[in-house]
Parts: C-alpha cells; sequence; structure tokens
C-alpha cells in the first residue's frame, strides 16, 4: 500500500485512542457504581486491582491465566483445524455438507453447558474437559465460515486464471485462498472469542486450577473484589488478543474490501 | 500503419485455430450445432449474433476452458489471452498486482512482472495511483482497462475478446477499442471479437461470422477486405447494414416476435456520427440509475420484470402482479393460503445463493431467459457494495439483461416503492403504496423516538427449530426491531446475506428478553418451537417465556418480519409497534391488516380472516 494520507492517518491515531477513552469511561462509572453499593456488593476498581496485583504477588494469577490459555488455545486450534478442514471438505463436496448439517445442527443447538456435563463426565475434571468444551462449541462457528467460504467461491476468477494457463498452485494461493480466507478469518476471530468464555466456564464448573477455578474459589469465599480480579484480567486478555493481535491482521486482510468493511 | 501486409500474411498461412464440426449443449440442452470455422495467424474473426447464440461458448473453447462433447477445437497459438465481458479482477490484488498476474501465471520472475505491468497499465490509461488501488476502488471503466492490460501483459499471439467493452460509454469503447486494434494492426496480433453489434463488427475484423441462436450455428460468413486505417464511422455502419439486408443475418437478428432476443436487452448502440439507423435496431430504452448509483439501459416499457432474490417479488406482485416474470422459491404455505392462481402458477427460477439471500444458489439463468424478464432486479439485504455490484454486473453480462440494485432496508421502503413503481411503469401504484409506507413509518418513528433507552422493550429474534440463530442488532433481517422501538439483545457477529448468526444458549440467558420473536420454520406443526417453550427446561428459565411474551409474527401472502424481509414488513411493523408498545399505539389491527392486503395486494380479506392471521400472535401483552 502506499503511505496512507494524513487524514486517514488521524483517523487511524483516533482508532488508537477510542478504545482508552472507553475504558476511562467504563472505570469512571464503576468506580460511581461502587460508591453507591459498597465494597461487598460491587468492590471499587482500585479495590479489584489490588486484589489483581495480590493474585499476581501470591503467584496464583500467572499460572491460572498460563492454564486457562492453553486450554483456551488447545481448543481454539483443535476446532479452528477441524472446523476448517470438515468446512473445506463439506464446501467441496455438497453431500458431505448435507450429511453433516443435522450434526451441526446438534453441535450449534446443544447449549455449551450441556458440553460441559458431558465432557466433565467424560473427561473427569482437568484440562481435557475444558479443551473438549471449548473445541465443541467453537467447531461450527469455524466449520460454518469454511462452509461459506468454499460455497461462494466465483468460478468466473478461476476460469479467467486457467485461460491464463495458471498452474494449480497459482490458481490455489492467488485465486480460491483469498477468498475462502476472507470468510474463515472473522470465524476464527469470533470462535477465538468464544474460546475463552468457554474455557473459563469449563472451569468454574470442573477445574482445580484456570481462571474459572479461581472465580470459583473467591464465590466461595464470598471474595467479590477477587471475583473482580479474576474477570478483569480475563477481559484484559481478551482485549489485548483482540487489539494487539487479531485487528491489525483483519485489517490488513480485509484492505481489498474497503473502507466501509474493514471496521467491524 | 500498412495492415496490408498483415492481411496477405493471414491468407497465406496455415489455420492455426479451428472449430471442426463442434457440437455442445448444456445439460442436455444443445447450444451449438455443427460449427466449423478457422482463423489464420494475423487474421482477426468477429463473431456476431444475439444472445444465446453460442459465441461465448465457442470462444472459451478456444481458450480451452471448455471442451466440446463433439468435434473438436485445435489452438496452435503459442500464447492465448481472454478480455472477458466483465473485468473479472481478483479483488484482494491492487491494479498492478492484477495486471501482472497473466505474467505470475506463466512463472515469469516477480521484478520483471511488475515492471511489464506498470509499461502496461500506463499504456491503456492507468495513472500510476490507480495501480495501487483495489479494484473495489476503482471505477467500471479502469477495471476493464486493468482486464485488458491483464490479457496484454500475458504478450499474446492470440487475443480472445468476449464483448469486454460493451458496457462502457461510447468513448472509452473506442479508447480501448483503438490499443486492441493498434496491436492488430502493427504487431499483427490474431483476435477474435464476439459482438451483437454488426457495425463494430464491421470495424474491427476482416472476417465476421454471424451464428443464429438455438441451437448455436453459423448462418453467414463475410470478408472485409478494406485495410483498418480506412474504415470510419461511415463505413461500418453502411456494412452493418448491408449485412442486415442479407435474409440469413437479419433472420439471425430478427427481434420481433417472442424470441428471447427482443428481451435480449442492450441495444446495440453504435458510437459513430450516426446518420440513419438500420431498421432492425432493437427497441427503444432509457436509461435508469438503480440505487448503486449503476446507469443501466432497459426497454422503455417493461412487461415482465425479475428478482433474484424473493423480497423482490413481494415488490414487484405488490406493484404490478401481472409483470412478475416468475417465482424466486416455489410458493410457501402464507402464499398458497392467499394468491390467485396466475401467482402460483408462475415458473420458479430461483434465488441467488451465497451473499445475496437464500444461502442457497438455485438461480436458474436459463429459466429467467425463457421467462421473458426484461429485467432482473435486487434488493440488497447489506448495505449496497462493491461485492454486491458486481454481482450484478457480471449476471447482466452473463444474462444479457439489464440488472438493478435496489437497497432492501424498511426504512427506504418508500423510496424503493418509487423508484420501481417508475422503473415498471406503474408510477401512481409506486407513489400510492410509498405514500402508505411512509405516513405508517412516520407515525411509528414518532411513537418510539421519545422512549428512553433503558424503557424500550429488550427483543430475542428466535430462528431456526433451536432458537439459537438470529439475527444481531443492525442486521437487514432483524432491522424491525429496532424500527418498531424495540431493542434487539443479540449483539453478535452477523452472517452476510442470508444471515442466521448463531448465538450462544448462556448468552440468551443473560440477555433474558422481555420479548421473543419466534420463526422456527416448523410451519404449523404442534410440535414447534413456540409450543415447545412452556415445556422447555431452558426456554421455560426465560422471563419472557414465563411471561407469555414469545410471539409468533403472522403471516399472509408473506411473513410479516422476515424470510424474506419484503414489503409486508409494513405491516409488521405496525404489528411489532403495537406488540411492544400498546400504551403509545393503540392500532385497530383488524382494520389495519383489511386495509393493507387490499392496498398493497388487492385482496380484499374478511374481518374473520384478518382476525384468524392476527389470532394466532396477536396477544397484546399488557406493559
Amino acid at each position: 500500500m502506499t503511505p496512507a494520507p494524513p487524514q486517514a492517518e488521524k483517523r487511524a491515531r483516533f482508532d488508537l485512542w477510542a478504545p482508552v477513552l472507553g475504558v476511562a469511561g467504563f472505570l469512571v462509572l464503576w468506580q460511581l457504581g461502587h460508591l453507591a453499593y459498597g465494597s461487598f456488593v460491587l468492590p471499587s476498581p482500585y479495590e479489584t486491582f489490588t486484589a489483581l496485583w495480590e493474585l499476581f504477588l501470591d503467584g496464583r494469577a500467572l499460572p491460572a491465566l498460563w492454564a486457562t490459555t492453553r486450554r483456551a488455545l488447545a481448543g481454539f486450534f483443535l476446532a479452528g483445524l477441524g472446523g476448517s478442514a470438515l468446512g473445506l471438505a463439506a464446501g467441496f463436496f455438497p453431500a458431505f455438507e448435507r450429511a453433516m448439517r443435522p450434526v451441526m445442527a446438534f453441535f450449534l443447538g446443544a447449549p455449551p453447558v450441556a458440553w460441559i456435563v458431558l465432557a466433565l463426565l467424560w473427561f473427569g475434571s482437568g484440562g481435557a474437559a475444558a479443551v473438549f468444551t471449548v473445541a465443541v462449541t467453537t467447531f461450527p462457528v469455524v466449520y460454518a465460515g469454511a462452509v461459506q467460504g468454499v460455497r461462494t467461491l466465483d468460478e468466473d476468477l478461476a476460469a479467467m486464471a486457467r485461460s491464463f494457463g495458471a498452474p494449480p498452485l497459482v490458481l490455489f494461493w492467488d485465486v480460491r485462498a483469498p477468498h475462502i480466507a476472507s470468510y474463515l478469518y472473522p470465524e476464527w476471530v469470533t470462535a477465538l472469542g468464544l474460546s475463552w468464555k468457554a474455557a473459563v466456564m469449563a472451569e468454574l464448573l470442573g477445574a482445580a486450577d484456570g481462571i474459572g477455578a479461581g472465580l470459583a474459589m473467591a464465590r466461595v469465599n464470598l471474595e467479590t473484589a477477587e471475583a473482580m480480579a479474576w474477570v478483569a484480567a480475563v477481559v484484559a486478555m481478551l482485549l489485548f488478543t483482540q487489539h494487539a493481535l487479531l485487528e491489525p491482521v483483519k485489517r490488513r486482510m480485509t484492505a481489498w474490501r474497503g473502507q466501509g468493511d474493514a471496521s467491524p | 500503419m500498412n495492415s496490408s501486409g498483415a492481411l496477405s500474411r493471414q491468407t497465406g498461412d496455415a489455420p492455426l485455430l479451428v472449430w471442426r464440426h463442434v457440437r455442445h449443449g448444456f445439460g442436455g440442452r444443445p447450444v451449438i450445432a455443427d460449427v466449423s470455422m478457422e482463423l489464420a495467424q494475423g487474421g482477426v474473426l468477429t463473431l456476431a449474433g444475439r444472445s444465446g447464440c453460442g459465441k461465448t461458448t465457442l470462444l472459451a473453447m478456444a481458450a480451452g476452458l471448455i471442451i466440446p462433447l463433439e468435434g473438436q477445437v485445435t489452438n496452435g497459438f503459442a500464447r492465448t489471452a481472454c478480455v472477458f465481458q466483465e473485468p473479472r479482477l481478483l479483488p484482494w490484488r491492487t491494479a498492478l498486482a492484477n495486471i501482472a498476474f497473466s505474467l505470475k501465471a506463466r512463472k515469469v520472475p516477480r521484478a520483471e512482472r511488475r515492471e511489464t505491468a506498470a509499461m502496461l497499465g500506463e499504456r491503456v490509461g492507468l495513472r500510476p495511483a490507480d495501480l495501487s488501488k483495489y479494484p473495489h476502488a476503482l471505477s467500471g471503466g479502469m477495471r476493464q482497462r486493468v482486464s485488458l492490460a491483464r490479457a496484454l501483459a500475458a504478450g499474446p499471439d492470440l487475443l480472445l475478446l468476449d464483448e469486454p467493452f460493451s458496457v462502457l460509454d461510447v468513448g472509452l469503447r473506442r479508447e480501448l477499442r483503438a490499443i486492441v486494434m493498434d496491436r492488430v494492426i502493427r504487431d499483427g496480433l490474431t483476435a477474435v471479437f464476439v459482438t451483437h453489434d454488426l457495425a463494430e463488427a464491421a470495424l474491427v475484423s476482416r472476417e465476421i461470422v454471424v451464428l443464429a441462436p438455438s441451437p448455436g450455428r453459423t448462418v453467414f460468413k463475410r470478408t472485409l477486405n478494406r485495410p483498418f486505417a480506412l474504415r470510419d464511422a461511415d463505413y461500418a455502419e453502411e456494412r452493418a447494414a448491408s449485412l442486415l439486408r442479407e435474409p440469413a443475418v437479419a433472420a439471425a437478428f430478427r427481434l420481433n416476435g417472442d424470441g428471447p432476443a427482443a428481451r435480449g436487452g442492450r441495444p446495440a448502440v453504435f458510437d459513430g456520427p450516426q446518420k440513419e439507423k438500420p431498421p432492425v435496431h432493437m427497441p427503444e430504452t432509457r436509461l435508469i440509475t438503480d440505487m448503486a448509483g449503476r446507469k443501466v439501459l432497459v426497454p422503455a416499457r417493461l412487461t415482465k420484470v425479475f428478482g433474484y432474490n424473493p423480497m423482490v417479488t413481494a415488490l414487484v406482485f405488490a406493484l404490478a402482479p401481472e409483470k412478475l416474470a416468475g417465482l424466486g422459491m416455489p410458493p410457501m404455505p402464507p402464499e398458497r393460503m392467499m394468491a390467485d392462481k396466475a401467482y402460483l402458477d408462475l415458473p420458479v427460477l430461483g434465488v441467488m445463493g451465497g451473499l445475496f439471500g437464500g444461502g442457497r444458489r438455485t438461480f436458474d439463468e436459463e429459466a429467467v431467459r425463457r421467462s421473458g424478464a426484461q429485467a432482473v432486479l435486487s434488493l440488497s439485504l447489506s448495505r449496497i457494495d462493491e461485492v454486491e455490484v458486481q454481482a450484478a454486473d457480471a449476471l447482466s453480462a452473463k444474462l444479457g439483461l439489464p440488472v438493478l440494485i435496489y437497497d432492501g432496508a424498511l426504512d427506504r421502503s418508500g423510496e424503493v416503492l418509487r423508484r420501481v413503481g417508475a422503473l415498471i411503469g406503474e408510477e401512481a401504484r409506486g407513489l400510492a403504496l410509498a405514500g402508505y409506507f411512509e405516513e405508517k413509518f412516520e407515525v411509528i418513528r414518532r411513537g418510539v423516538a421519545d422512549i428512553p433507552p433503558e424503557k424500550r422493550r429488550s427483543v430475542y429474534y428466535a430462528q431456526s427449530p433451536t432458537g439459537l440463530l438470529t439475527e444481531p442488532r443492525g442486521a437487514r433481517h432483524g432491522e424491525i426491531i429496532d424500527f418498531a422501538g424495540g431493542r434487539n439483545v443479540a449483539e453478535v457477529f452477523e452472517q452476510r446475506g442470508c444471515g442466521r448468526s448463531p448465538i450462544s444458549a448462556d448468552d440468551l440467558m443473560r440477555w433474558d428478553p422481555d420479548a421473543i420473536l419466534v420463526f422456527s420454520e416448523e410451519g404449523r406443526s404442534p410440535g414447534r418451537l413456540i409450543e415447545r417453550m412452556p415445556d422447555d427446561p431452558f426456554w421455560s428459565r426465560l422471563r419472557a417465556v414465563r411471561e407469555k411474551a414469545a410471539f409468533e409474527p403472522p403471516a399472509g401472502m408473506y411473513h410479516w418480519c422476515d424470510r424474506p424481509p419484503s414489503v409486508n414488513r409494513i405491516i409488521g411493523l405496525v404489528w411489532l409497534s403495537g406488540l411492544l408498545y400498546p400504551d403509545r399505539f393503540d392500532w385497530n389491527m383488524e382494520e389495519e391488516v383489511m386495509r393493507f392486503y387490499e392496498l398493497f395486494y388487492r385482496i380484499a380479506l374478511p374481518r374473520e380472516k384478518a382476525r384468524m392471521l392476527l389470532g394466532a400472535s396477536g396477544r397484546l401483552r399488557c406493559p
């Protein structure tokens, strides 16, 4: 791309600051809520971050974050790979897609909570149940994106490429893959966001470590500040992955669609 | 500039491109019946004929894209390049990279690719700034320049051109044609043009082959010997007129009667100084600007139109049922319940899938041609964007019919009714229906405007038998909720086109909406979602279900709220506003329903039938 004109640069800078402003506003509201309801119901941001800091000092936060991250990512990769592969297959072979449809309806329809219960029965409490839950809840999302991506392939473009004698590899990487990716990538992002939620939820019900387990402990001990600290930790991680890792890639990937579609 | 040299080369050499007794068909229907032609080095051949004569198919065979069912096509040229009717650019590559694509296909090193592409880009009149743009940012004319540059970049000795300039304006067409002809004259490039415009054929070819349709066959050949440099508009027009005096040519181009060509759409506009038009030229046309800002030529009097998404069917049915060329999908129960036989007997021509709605692509181009539709309309399901425009252009090129895009947003229904009314010659009716819409819309807009956000009723829109597919806030399929003053609780990633975005049950539990609209697509089955809800362990925990605030929107002719999101949403909006805010709107719903059906569909609904329509779901909830 050519260097962005000053107008766009200004916009990009605002894009960076806007979330910060939002967070500041949110903190103010939070504090007001705290003043109105007291520490037991709503600990102040200060108390929450102190609790979070203590969790770090205790050496509880990092292992928990790592455990949750590991499970979320493991489940996400399983679902991302499996969902993409099956979705591509279903896209290219309509009969397979028809066979998969009821199965997918089942996966999509079953509430994540139900999966956790099943996973606990099958895998016992521990990491595997969380990984399984994450994989199973995010799988249909990725799958649907892949199917859609293949279904909407433009055969006219493929004919154009063949008319110039494009070898199969060029045909795939230059013509088909970017199109499929434009459908898959947003689903991956959605799935990744879901993975964290699912992982924390699974841990809450049946794991000895991880953020969810920390939340469960905080609940048992009626430690509202600590519970909020865990929530803050997981939200911070989500925001970090989304804005520092995924958004820039997304912006790059959707540049060709133009302004309107580049922002979510 | 001396073209006679090239000419002698042509006559002297053995033919390199040969179609030998070619027969072809699609799906058992013959498209080409025994065509034989040949072309030597340096020749310029034009295949002329109206749409459906197989000229594009013959060209695709020369490009190696289609293998004939019978007969043989041999192409002895070293390098063949195509310029398609639509630009066919890779949307994810810049203009420069698109030009370089033909070189990439030939494994030319990157640096050399870029250099050649930049040079050719300039040659076809693109500025360096344009070369770094993506296709979506280029105008239609610039895209076609890129497409031409890409073909020239391949360094072809045979260039195949499938009416690439036919949608461009006169000046641009002449400019791009000059670039091609320069190559032909100077470098002895061999070319095959496909066109429906005999005057253009006379301007660019050494040999014209006229094809007649269904099935495609050659009916006339003529060689033109005058050097290209000496051909001007008068010459072209005189040649075209003389060709049309040949009975075989006139028959092949015959436009009256009921053949599809009369609707074949694009008139053969000729861009020279014109004196007298040959009498054959196509029906009177006018230029219409659609809501994507595209200028489209349509016949002055449209008698049949078709919509490639089902919302258009509803729109045209309301405006002028007799002008429907066909239905997009087989009639659903709400249609069968009310529509007359003429409507139910209309052929089913399919819908566009993918980005356009319905999800499945069942669009049957052949059936559309047969149906006699003279124009194809679209009501877009998302903001009108480049994807939509490109698909419409491509479809228009493929069908040879004008394709017009309209905005499917509920709040623009008035404008759409007026525009489409004017388009199909139902101006007064368009105005009347638009007036009704705007009156209702304004009453409701003002009625809900002062409701503070926290007082707005939260609504969840449950779709599919699981109820866990929805339309998020801002999606076209669910926008009726917002316009009725509700607050759509779902904030999830929107699926484009056919919608139906998944949510998770725990999210829904957390949102716990005030009301649920249920559209589970299970017909009136007693075991459908809304009936299951009170006893379902999940659904019964939602406040809306416990408080009996789950509703199935009524459906008569079309559904009132969505699927398809048609003009019927106007009565749906009235219904929903009364449902959500009975304290603000006291519609006499039976009267409203009767008036709506009378006005929009000319159906006089007996009062008990109106009550029945509402009865299934018209329970107003006390605030």
